[in-house]
This record gives structure tokens, sequence and C-alpha cells, in this order.
């Protein structure tokens, strides 16, 4: 006589099978939306720092034009920068600020020429988002060579430009506070007929 | 079948986490040279003298367990870069960036010029 499985043997593997299925299933699911939570602040986390590819853009082109200054506080800074493409018709001096919002959690970009008017607060271009702290520092060249420049809290000098920028951020994530920083070099423009390259064949 | 399908599944979720990784160390790989860089150049530009081979660990950033390697040389065999009637120094900066237990490393090599 051939003996199958009995009903209750049946019906104990099947049992067996959606528990644990349904345990998959769970820590499956409860994994994928903690994939999805992970790419979405990864996707801000890279939104912003892409949005800070601006403010570096912005510090390799800034303007010689001494009637603009450079001025830089804790949570602003505002700087003379050359706008446009060069040899458009729309390249011109004029000011780029970057300022953070503590409120909206955000940095904002505000850019307009040396003829036009300054736009109004918490106008502008959102650079960085979910910023939960943000600190600009200014770096100060030493006086004599060979040694080390100094970070500074605020930048009043309107007669010269710091070395550098460095931004330092608190960027909210789903498992607490992200700490970076980033430092931008300041390099002003000079007209091409200034620079002179290879004259005279050595160095 | 079922056991399949579910080996499969975990299969395609582990890619995907571990793709996920990847892209963030890179990520943050490149950004911890591009900060060693600029902090170089702004080292370079003070005057200081910066002739040597640094080694290093990320202090900010989510991955402070990147380890780097920064060898600044003075690129004597090519010609300076007169400006404004100064000659400046080209020095070549390498910077490396590996992460511990990780074959993968991030590294790039370029030119500063800095002021005499």
């Amino acid at each position: 006589m051939r003996r199958g499985f009995t009903l209750i043997e049946m019906l104990l593997v099947t049992a067996i099978l959606a528990l644990a299925t349904g345990v998959l299933a769970a820590t499956l699911g409860a994994g994928i939306r903690a994939l999805d939570t992970a790419r979405f602040f990864q996707a801000a986390e890279c939104s912003s720092l892409a949005g800070l590819e601006k403010m570096e853009q912005d510090m390799s082109r800034i303007s010689p034009c001494r009637m603009l200054k450079f001025s830089g506080r804790a949570m602003s800074v505002s700087f003379p920068v050359m706008l446009g493409e060069p040899g458009s018709d729309d390249w011109a001096p004029g000011t780029a600020r970057y300022a953070y919002d503590p409120v909206e959690k955000v940095i904002r970009r505000q850019v307009w020429p040396y003829t036009g008017l300054e736009p109004a607060d918490g106008s502008g271009e959102t650079v960085v988002e979910r910023s939960v702290g943000c600190r600009f520092m200014f770096y100060e060249c030493p006086d004599g060579r060979g040694a080390a420049g100094t970070w500074l809290n605020e930048w009043a000098d309107g007669t010269n430009m710091p070395g550098g920028v460095r931004v330092e951020l608190e960027l909210e994530r789903n498992t607490g506070i992200l700490r970076t920083q980033r430092t931008f070099p300041v390099l002003v423009m000079v007209p091409p007929d200034e620079e002179r390259v290879n004259e005279g064949g050595r160095p | 079948m079922l056991s399949t399908g579910i080996v499969l599944i975990l299969r395609a979720f582990e890619t995907s986490l571990a793709t996920l990784a990847q892209s963030r160390d890179a990520m943050w790989g490149n950004l911890l040279v591009r900060e060693i860089i600029a902090e170089t150049r702004l080292s370079l530009r003070s005057g200081e003298d910066i002739r040597s081979t640094t080694r290093g660990q990320a202090v900010s950033g989510p991955c402070t367990d990147f380890r780097w390697e920064r060898i600044v040389e003075p690129a004597s065999g090519l010609s300076g870069i007169k400006a404004n009637g100064a000659t400046n120094t080209l020095s070549q900066v390498a910077v490396r960036v590996w992460r511990d237990g990780s074959s993968r490393e991030y590294s790039v090599t370029t030119y500063l010029v800095h002021y005499n």
C-alpha cells in the first residue's frame, strides 16, 4: 500500500512555510524601507555637495574690482565675482552672496551685477538643503614664509581677500547628524593680457 | 521555486546595498581628495615648506576610517610660469585615499603653482 502525507503533516508544513515566508517578507520589507530612506538622504547629501560646487566655481572667479569688497561672517559670505562667460556681453563684475538660513535649514546663493539691485533676503537659489548647522571660516595667509595661516570666524578686511573659505556643514541624516567641511581657495581672475606663459624658456 | 525566488531576491537586495555603499564611498573618497588638494594649495600659497610625504585620517564626513597619503614634490623638470614679472614654482601633488579593509582607492595627481 502506498502511503502519502497525512492532512496534519501537510498543514504543519504549510504553517511552517507561511511563518518563514512571513518573517522573511517582513525583514525584507524593513530592509527595503531602510534602503529607500538611505537613498533619499544620500540623494539629499549629493544634492547639497553638488550645490557647493557652485560656491567653488564662484570662488575661482573672484573679480579684481576694487569697488566691491569681500565680506565674511559666520553665516554668510559675499564677494566680488565675474559674472557671465568670458568674452560674452554679460561678462561683468558683480557680487555673489552665500547665506545660511537656520529657519529653513538651507544655504542660498544670490548673485547680482555691479550695476544691479541687491536681491531681497530669502530670495535666491537654494544650493544646500537639510543643513541643521553651517559656519563659514576665512583663511588669513601668514605674514612671513614658513608660518601657518590662520582660520578666522569673520573677514572684515575691506582691502585684502582671504586665501580661502571653509564651509563647515551639519547635514541632517536618517542616522543622525553628518558633519563635513569643504575648503575653497580664493582665486582672483587676472585679465589674459597680464599672463605670460613660459617666457624665457627656463623657470 | 520558492527558495530559488527568495535567494534571487536576497541577492538583488545585497547587490543594491553594495552598490549604494560603493557609490557613497566613491563620493566621500573623492571629496576627501579634493579637500586635501584645496588645503595643500592654501599651504603652498602661504609659503609653507611641505615637500614631503604626509599621511592622515579623515576627520569629517561619514567615513572617518578613510586614510590618505599626500606626496608633494617640486616639478623641477617643468618650466615655470611667469606672471606679472614674477616666476612661480610648480609642485606635483599626488593624493591617495583608501578605506581600511577595502581594496578600492581613489587617487589624483595634479600640479599646483605657488608664488615665490
